[in-house]
């Protein structure tokens, strides 16, 4: 109980420095918002009468505490070039890069848990060397890098799949589907290898208890006791880092949804970076921030639930 | 019977004095670094080389637009690479990017190692409520998402070399801080430590000359991974246009500018991602390496 009251007074202090740091960083910019509001023709008046419309003229404390006050409540403000209110932006764009998200996880995992089994069944052997060579490759792979090569094979050279763009889901499973792959992908040939190293490491250590040797000894098909009786004790670790990796991915997928143009919400952070929509990327900032401090939060309390070494070590050191 | 088990003796001697052999030649070719060590090694300096004599290598300025040879493939020309799809040659705008990469990765990844050394050793060596502190601070810092903070700070400070090296930098503190924590723990205890403070030194002294020099070491070995880290991530800032500002060439800005016409022309964002695999990867696998063998070192040792 003690640990979870410091984990959440942590994540309570984490989320403001986030806020307080967002909000640090978007407003001393250089350049006066209004003037960029304004446009360029603008009289000293008119500029003037947009500084007061928002409230610039307030000290930046008041200002603060005032969008702090909006966050809380829901309003998060509204957009300077499009109108619309940020919350309504980041919301119906928030189902686009969670779909990104859940895809990709599934993409690594389908790649990670087979090749883990076969490199911890034969330890140090052949294939076991080949997949650690490999992931070590594609490690070195940045996701915007192998975006360009996944939409040079299979969108242009091959042809098989969109390289751009977006179908909803209402077009169909598959056409929607469809878009998702390649930017999945370009995400997932870097997850893997760390999925597949923990997983790899912790079924080399289950093989090796006794009740395996026994359900072996008893004749039992390999394939079963891998899947029935390793994958559980083994899959502890593999789990954890699904879920801090998804606390990454949400700030990763930025730059793969720019280049596959899917309308997700880092394409509407970094669309507002370039038009230089302050409240757009204020609340994107702040959206991702949270998802990312909550979830590693949630991922730190599953631990915590599932093994109860970790709380008493925390609380003694 | 006796003879036999005489002989069974001398065999099994044999058999043990082989496995000895066998061991120790294992032993040797694990210190000896291979071909996997040389060779990113190799590339590295050549890498370094173009970029720090740049300006003395034979190269065709890197921002004059050649506008009757856009986009031309490698080898068909005077241009030893092509050109982009501004005329530009590619090989020269390639050596000139190197030194963008390379000014971030190391300027970065010295920031982060400096603060992150000077921070992990006091943690490390004072224990109690500087060390609780402080690790507050870098779990506090570490869970905040640094991507979108170093897009943040691109749009505010705008960018350029030392804008996007600084703030890189500052956001690489945590993770050396860990590392020269946990390493200063490790000698903290040790006998020598012991032995300087019952002789009188001082906590300064002790830390600077006593415990530094054992931590340094594996903490520089974990730098070479930074690096590799960091280039990407300048990469992936200029791969959006938030890095140095155009018309300075960078890796990124070059994969980036390459791929409107990935069908026509794909040289053009493929040889810059081309090298800037090759040099992540070096970077990796050299860090990697020493990083192993200073961990069989220490085993040794103990």
């Amino acid at each position: 109980m003690r640990y979870l009251v410091g984990r959440f007074g942590h994540l309570v202090t984490v989320l403001f420095l986030v806020t307080v740091l967002t909000f640090l960083l978007v407003n001393v910019l250089p350049g006066d918002i209004a003037y960029d509001i304004a446009g360029l023709d603008a009289s000293e008046a008119e500029v003037e009468a947009i500084r007061q419309d928002l409230g610039l003229n307030r000290p930046f404390v008041i200002r603060y505490f005032d969008w702090l006050g909006g966050v809380v409540t829901g309003d998060w403000g509204i957009s300077y070039r499009t109108g619309e209110t940020v919350t309504e932006a980041i919301l119906s764009r928030f189902p686009v890069s969670l779909e990104l998200m859940i895809v990709t996880q599934l993409l690594a995992v389908l790649l990670a848990v087979p090749l883990g089994i076969i490199s911890a069944l034969r330890a140090s052997g052949k294939v076991d060397r080949v997949v650690a060579v490999t992931g070590f490759f594609f490690l070195s792979i940045p996701s915007f890098m192998m975006a360009i090569i996944m939409i040079y094979i299979f969108g242009l050279w091959l042809n098989w799949l969109p390289v751009t763009g977006y179908e909803s889901i209402s077009d169909g499973l598959w056409a929607n589907l469809r878009t998702f792959i390649l930017p999945a992908l370009s995400i997932a040939t870097a997850e893997w290898t760390l999925l597949t190293r923990v997983l790899r490491a912790d079924m080399i250590g289950v093989l090796q208890e006794d009740y395996i040797s026994m359900a072996r000894a008893k004749g039992m098909p390999m394939a079963r006791i891998l899947w029935v009786h390793a994958m559980r004790p083994s899959s502890f670790s593999l789990i954890t880092l699904l879920g801090l990796q998804v606390g990454n991915l949400i700030g990763g997928s930025i730059i793969i949804e720019s280049i596959f143009a899917l309308p997700g919400v880092g394409r509407l952070l970094i669309t507002a970076i370039y038009t230089r929509d302050f409240m757009v990327i204020q609340g994107c900032v702040t959206f991702i921030a949270l998802g990312y401090v909550v979830i590693n939060f949630g991922v730190d309390m599953c631990y915590a639930l599932l093994d109860p070494r970790v709380r008493t070590a925390r609380a003694h050191g | 019977m006796a003879s036999t088990t005489t002989q069974e003796t001398i065999d099994h001697g044999a058999g043990l004095a082989q496995e000895n052999l066998a061991a120790q030649e294992a032993a040797r070719s694990r210190r000896r670094y291979g071909l996997f060590f040389w060779l990113p090694v190799a590339w590295l300096g050549f890498v370094v080389f173009c970029a720090i004599f740049a300006d003395v290598l034979p190269l065709l300025p890197n921002d004059e637009m050649d506008f009757t040879e856009l986009s031309l493939p490698p080898w068909e020309s005077s241009y030893v690479l092509g050109t982009d799809l501004q005329g530009r040659d590619i090989l020269s705008r390639l050596i000139y990017g190197a030194r963008v990469s390379l000014t971030v990765g190391v300027v970065a990844t010295a920031i982060g190692m400096t603060f992150g050394l000077v921070i992990g050793l006091l943690a490390g060596y004072y224990r109690g409520r500087v060390e609780t502190m402080i690790t507050l601070g870098l779990d506090t810092v570490l869970a905040l998402p640094g991507l979108v903070l170093l897009l943040l700070a691109s749009v505010t400070f705008g960018g350029s070399l030392a804008s996007v090296s600084i703030s890189l930098g500052l956001l690489l503190i945590p993770a050396f801080a860990r590392v020269s924590r946990a390493n200063t723990l490790n000698f903290a205890q040790r006998e020598f430590v012991v032995a300087a403070k019952a002789m009188g030194a001082r906590d300064l002294r002790i830390i600077l000359l006593e415990i530094l020099p054992n931590v340094v070491l594996p903490v520089a070995a974990y730098a070479l991974v930074v690096i590799a880290f960091a280039i990407v991530i300048e990469g992936a800032l200029s791969f959006l246009g938030l890095s140095v500002p155009s018309p300075t060439p960078s890796w990124g800005g070059m994969i980036a500018e390459g791929r409107e016409t990935l069908g026509e022309t794909p040289h053009i964002s493929f040889i810059g991602a081309g090298v800037m695999f090759l040099t992540v990867l070096s970077f990796n696998l050299v860090g990697d390496t020493l990083r192993s063998r200073l961990a069989d070192l220490r085993e040794a040792a103990v």
